[in-house]
């Protein structure tokens, strides 16, 4: 190792990375391939500003504004444009139908990959990793209000988008989800 | 099962790295680091030429002037295909002046075009998932056109042009290779944006040519995301 900075980044990577890319994964609603550029963009960027990361107050809350700016990057964005599917709904289940094993993680992923970057990265950071709106807020260099009001409306458009396409009653599945959520 | 699990299993499990996936990371680390050092040293002794450049080239109305090659924002591009009128059928959204000789609309939408080389025309068969030229869900290899995003900013950091009568900015793609992204601001205050990905043989005027002929029609549709 040629550096002090080489040797601390390659141990930051050995702890860290598979926890950057199960967040990646998320951010990128379930894209394995956008996700791993994103980590290595990430770690990149860290790697270049290692000085200022090693020095930030917050190394976690360092590391998520770097994975957001990465996701809303121009030319990212094109490409996650392109990567998103045409009108192509999955098939429906049967009014009262269950479905098989994922069908709700595969419906959630489609819903969620319509959704804005960060607005996606709003409902990630808060529902999953249970961020405050403040740790949010600064994760998306936004307002806590932009914060409040782009979870509200993710959750309203995650609840219309399965509603859509559960077609007739909700599963218990989807009940369960569709009860969740816009009360924070 | 709630929100916390569902996305629990969309991210599915932790793979821990390699020591071979750490020396990679810091691999593209250090090029990164060499890359910046490189650009810092020739940076100062080149940002005064290129801007001389930049200024005889950007402002003096190449929107409308003849295609070919010329100098750019940080170096020579060399045009190798010329643009001609377009006379096919005009896509839902925007109107097309021109096209690189030789490309077509291979797929149009409210909010987008995706403009294609002809040479994949007629090749049925090729699996798309194989080459995403013959994926017109992607812009690999194309020039796409489509209003700024929804919940996008205003343009980064390029160099100011002049397209058509129009003010834009051309600014590089992210990885920072000869792909470029041309914002043209519109009267409605939302920029047309055209991404031309990297190495399409066509110069930085002939992308700003090529933009002052994309004109938005009240159809179009802003995207998200």
């Amino acid at each position: 190792m040629s550096s002090e900075r080489d040797a601390q980044f390659h141990d930051f990577v050995l702890a860290r990375r598979a926890g950057l890319v199960r967040t990646a994964t998320l951010l990128t609603a379930g894209n394995a391939h956008l996700a791993e550029d994103l980590v290595q963009s990430t770690l990149t960027k860290l790697y270049l500003a290692w000085p200022a990361f090693q020095r930030a107050h917050s190394p976690d809350g360092y590391v998520r504004r770097v994975l957001v700016n990465v996701l809303v990057d121009e030319r990212r964005r094109l490409w996650w444009r392109r990567e998103r599917p045409t009108a192509e709904l999955p098939d429906r289940p049967h009014p009262g139908d269950p479905g098989p094993p994922g069908e709700l993680d595969e419906r959630l992923r489609t819903a969620l990959r319509e959704l804005p970057p960060r607005m996606r990265a709003a409902v990630v950071f808060r529902y999953f990793y249970d961020l405050d709106v403040a740790e949010t807020a600064d994760a998306l260099g936004c307002t806590q209000g932009t914060v409040k009001s782009q979870t509200a409306r993710a959750l309203d458009r995650l609840r219309a988008a399965l509603q859509t396409r559960a077609q007739g009653q909700p599963s218990e599945q989807n009940r369960t989800f569709l009860r969740q959520g816009v009360t924070s | 099962m709630d929100l916390r699990d569902q996305l629990d299993s969309i991210a599915g499990s932790a793979v821990a790295p390699t020591a071979a996936d750490a020396d990679a990371d810091l691999a593209r680390g250090r090029r990164a680091l060499r890359r910046r050092r490189t650009a810092q040293t020739l940076g100062g002794s080149a940002f005064a030429a290129a801007a001389v450049v930049a200024a005889f080239v950007f402002t003096t109305g190449i929107g409308s002037g003849v295609p070919g090659p010329g100098a750019t924002d940080s170096g020579t591009t060399v045009s190798t295909t010329q643009l001609v009128s377009y006379k096919g059928k005009q896509p839902k959204g925007f109107v097309l002046d021109k096209v690189p000789d030789g490309w077509f609309v291979q797929a149009d939408d409210d909010s987008s075009i995706v403009l294609a080389p002809s040479r994949i025309k007629g090749k049925p068969g090729v699996d798309p998932s194989q080459d995403p030229l013959y994926d017109p869900r992607s812009f690999e290899g194309k020039i796409a056109v489509m209003l700024q995003s929804r919940d996008q900013g205003g343009p980064p950091a390029g160099t100011e042009v002049k397209v058509g009568d129009r003010d834009g900015v051309l600014a590089k793609s992210a990885d920072n290779d000869s792909g470029r992204t041309l914002w043209v601001e519109q009267p409605s205050g939302v920029y047309l944006q055209i991404q031309f990905w990297a190495d399409l043989g066509l110069s930085h005027e002939q992308m700003v040519d090529f933009g002052a002929g994309v004109h938005v029609t009240k159809a179009a549709k802003q995207g998200a995301g």
